[in-house]
């Protein structure tokens, strides 16, 4: 159906508005990537089969719709299923778990108990009673558990679209960018410049042309966030593009996404076309001179090309390299010409602040960061996942209270934000209210939100090590500091890690880092030294025991110990001795064993196969 | 428009059009600052960051200093360009001492480390062979922008970043100019004449000579005379005759071509 007038949009809106008749049930089985990887796909074939089977028998009366939706968030738990309304929540759901769902809870209203989430204590059946989202403020991210990506009924049915009527209806393009700049909305992808200015600068900007840009070439280790938006929501980033082209006065708008990410590719484009069929795209969108088409490019995965300047650069399909930002993309960017580019959750925040309004949405957050924010959440937490939470929530409430805190009873070393090239932050900052400027304080950064959650098995170095070792890899290689710069901090860190530390390796490396944070091109090269400053600043004692005493207090750094075996523990169980795969253990039965240092190559599996804890490192 | 821009650099006042860079705004008052990847006929692009300086600006009675390359930041009223101060002479120095580990034979380096006080050694070579090249990208530049061919181009990330011809073959455009040898800081574009042929081993291109149709001794690669004429509106029997025979030949003429050499 094609719109022709904002009337006739809401109207529809109207009707497909919870379209699930009284006493309907909604299976909704999460199909982020998350959850596609644990299985997700298959229970869904599953649960088309029972029902195909349920009709054909006529067994039920009630109205069932099945929903493959976008990603919940609670990716450690997946394959996830929701039945609604009541929100019952199964987790690690397998295909042969779906004939009992279907005869108990979808026909009799009944729980599968073995199905329900359980931690310490008792099971939980409603979803928002699970710690993972209660703590959570979903104002975002939460319709992705709701709405069938592939359909924009279900997306007009949760009110979407409805800001991009007001703004049509009721709004000039001046008063669209006054409620962003008032409700003091930050870049997402990592800068936190004002969204509204920029768009001001962008409108006033000359140029016979202007265009609007999602930035959604997410290439932090570990973050998914807007690849779960794409995927599961792609119609609130195109509304909000839509309401960003109206504002800045722009005919063409492009989302550069990763070809990495297939499945937010394909939704997107399902999402674009179903668009342009309502005639929420193309020529006089709703009727109203208001004319806007998107493009999708997809990029090839390059971390610089999440660059603004680097990333219009291979939008012209020329080498994504930065250059010097003396003028602005807002001014000169895309083809040289004015381009407005945000990241995708700022596109996604945009038909909140239009259809709540500024007043409502500055209530939520800190001082000078306002709205929610969203967090992939991984490493050593017990709770993987994606998590929103209000601009001000501390560390301690995102790892523990949401994230469950660390498995195995291990304690808690250090969280990494803003992706490779963030910072390293330590037990003393889990009450850090996470905002823009907090993180940087600390000598992090808020980056795209990335959440990398270490424990005391984790050596510093190494991590340090770990981070620049991507960034030497990724760095273009157009500026001096930032191409010689990380290769030589790296290779100071790898040799610090190997035991060839040198007295005065920690002086070099501040100094290095300072000429590649003080002197680089671009942001890349800028916060590239942040895994090496911030480590230093919190862990120096870890790389002085590395350096001075050849010791890695965590156990990870290879050269720095050796595998023994505590004779008062060992029974001469022979295990270790048969499991090591260099035949470097030997030991009579029943008596304890010994490790041949030349023989071994620390591989650990004596340490995980030994059931008395006899297996120990010591400094080599 | 007469309106100029009124800076501070090392403490002397000047003002200058607005677009000029600060690098153009310190020459005029025979500030030098140095650089590698700046030539005065191309585009700037601020990759080699030796032209480093530092900057101060005051907005609503707050000082905000930082480092920016000299070569492509543009003037700005009111601001304070420091070309030597400690921290610049600081940074500058650890710069140069990066690329001499990539290119530690290099003169212009050695020269350059002389007047920083910077010492080789400092870091470890990268492993990328024995070229001098250090990836200024002023060859790439005039090969694109002056002599419009385009035939050679970056390649890799980071730091195997290298400049190539296409796939490492010989491009088909490239003419044997030679314009990226005669930028090139370091020496690091190799050419050698050999029966009557061009090699050009770094970008793997071979070109045929013409031959001077006086004297018989190679003149220019044939395609680089082809593109000259259709550049460059030049009688033909001159584009065919070396220099030196090209000298006679107008002496000997009218006096038409006097001013050509």
């Amino acid at each position: 159906m094609r719109f022709t007038a904002v009337e006739q949009l809401k109207a529809h809106a109207r009707n497909v508005a919870d379209s699930l008749p009284a006493g309907g049930k909604m299976i909704s089985v999460c199909g982020g990537s998350g959850c596609r990887a644990s299985g997700a796909l298959e229970v869904l074939a599953a649960f088309q089969e029972a029902l195909a089977a349920l009709r054909k028998n006529g067994a039920s009366s009630a109205q069932v719709v099945l929903k493959e939706t976008g990603c919940h968030g609670f990716c450690e738990r997946g394959p996830l299923v929701v039945i609604r309304p009541g929100n019952i929540f199964y987790q690690r759901v397998g295909p042969e778990d779906v004939a009992e769902i279907v005869a108990k809870t979808v026909l009799k209203g009944e729980i599968v108990e073995s199905l329900l989430y359980k931690d310490g204590e008792g099971p939980v059946v409603h979803e928002e009673d699970i710690p993972f989202y209660k703590h959570q403020t979903r104002q975002v991210f939460g319709d992705n558990g709701y709405i069938s990506p592939r359909s924009v009924d279900d997306y007009l049915g949760r009110g979407g679209y409805q800001a991009l009527a007001k703004v049509l209806e009721s709004m000039t393009p001046e008063q669209v960018i006054a409620e962003v700049e008032a409700s003091s909305l930050r870049g997402r992808g990592g800068g936190g410049f004002p969204t509204g200015r920029k768009w001001r600068s962008c409108r006033e900007a000359a140029g016979e042309r202007r265009y609007v840009i999602c930035n959604a070439d997410e290439g932090d280790p570990g973050a998914y966030m807007d690849r779960s938006i794409l995927e599961g929501n792609p119609h609130r980033v195109i509304e909000g593009m839509i309401i960003g082209a109206f504002a800045v006065g722009a005919g063409q708008g492009y989302v550069y996404v990763r070809a990495e990410y297939p499945l937010a590719v394909e939704n997107l484009r399902l999402a674009l076309s179903e668009a342009r069929e309502a005639g929420l795209l193309g020529e006089n969108i709703l009727g109203t001179k208001h004319s806007f088409d998107i493009k999708i490019s997809r990029g090839g995965g390059a971390f610089v090309c999440g660059e603004s300047t680097a990333l219009m650069r291979s939008l012209e399909g020329k080498v994504g390299e930065p250059r010097t930002k003396h003028i602005h993309s807002v001014v000169s960017g895309f083809h040289d010409l004015p381009s407005n580019l945000n990241n995708v959750e700022t596109w996604a925040n945009i038909p909140l602040i239009i259809n709540r309004g500024a007043d409502w949405y500055t209530r939520t957050g800190t001082k000078h960061s306002k709205g929610t924010k969203l967090f992939s959440l991984v490493g050593k937490v017990v709770n993987t996942g994606l998590v929103e939470v209000p601009m001000g929530a501390t560390l301690r409430q995102i790892i523990f209270d949401i994230g469950g805190g660390i498995p195995a009873g291990k304690a808690f070393k250090a969280v990494q934000t803003g992706g490779p090239s963030g910072g390293c932050l330590p037990a003393s900052m889990l009450d850090l209210p996470v905002d823009f400027d907090e993180l940087s304080a600390a000598g992090s950064m808020m980056g795209s939100g990335g959440m990398i959650v270490m424990d005391e098995e984790t050596c510093m170095v190494d991590v340090a090590r770990y981070f620049l070792g991507f960034l030497v890899e990724e760095s273009c290689g157009k500026c001096t500091p930032c191409r010689e710069g990380i290769y030589q901090l790296h290779t100071i860190l790898d040799n610090i890690t190997r035991g060839l530390g040198r007295p005065g390796d920690i002086e070099r490396l501040e100094a290095l880092a300072e000429t590649v944070r003080d002197t680089s091109l671009c942001a890349l090269g800028k916060t590239a030294a942040n895994p090496v400053l911030s480590t230093l600043r919190y862990f120096r004692e870890e790389y002085r025991r590395h350096i001075e005493d050849r010791q890695c207090p965590a156990g990870v750094c290879r050269a720095l110990f050796r595998y023994d075996i505590d004779a008062e523990l060992c029974t001469g169980c022979t295990r270790c001795a048969r499991t090591c795969p260099q035949g470097a253990v030997s030991g009579k039965k029943k008596e304890p064993h010994q490790i041949d240092p030349a023989a071994c190559i620390k591989c650990g599996i004596c340490q995980d196969v030994c059931r008395f804890g006899a297996v120990i490192k010591v400094p080599a | 428009m007469s309106k100029t821009v009124k800076l501070t650099i090392d403490g002397r006042e000047t003002a200058v059009p607005p677009s000029t860079t600060v690098l153009e705004a310190a020459a005029g008052l025979g500030i030098e600052i140095p650089t590698l990847c700046y030539h005065p006929a191309l585009s700037p692009q601020g990759s080699c960051r030796v032209c480093i300086v530092e900057l101060a600006e005051e907005r609503n009675g707050r000082t905000r200093s930082w480092i920016d390359a000299a070569c492509v930041c543009p003037v700005v009223e009111g601001l304070t360009v420091q070309t030597a101060s400690p921290r610049v002479r600081r940074e500058r120095r650890r710069i140069v001492e990066l690329l001499l580990s990539r290119a530690p034979e290099s003169e212009v380096l050695i020269d350059l480390a002389r007047r920083t006080g910077a010492e080789k050694g400092k870091f470890v070579s990268p492993d990328k062979g024995s070229s001098n090249c250090i990836l200024c990208g002023l060859c790439v530049r005039v090969c694109s922008e002056l002599v419009g061919v385009g035939g050679i181009g970056m390649a890799f990330r980071g730091i195997h970043r290298q400049v190539v011809s296409p796939l490492g073959q010989a491009a088909s455009v490239c003419v044997g100019c030679m314009a990226c040898a005669y930028v090139c800081p370091t020496s690091a574009i190799e050419s050698a004449l050999k029966d009557g042929r061009l090699s050009i081993p770094t970008w793997s291109a071979e070109l045929e000579m013409s031959l001077c149709s006086s004297c018989g001794r190679p003149v220019a690669p044939k395609a680089y005379l082809e593109k000259l004429k259709q550049d460059v509106n030049l009688r033909e029997e001159l584009l065919g005759l070396c220099p030196e025979c090209r000298r006679k030949h107008v002496r000997i003429s009218s006096g038409e071509y006097g001013n050509t050499d």
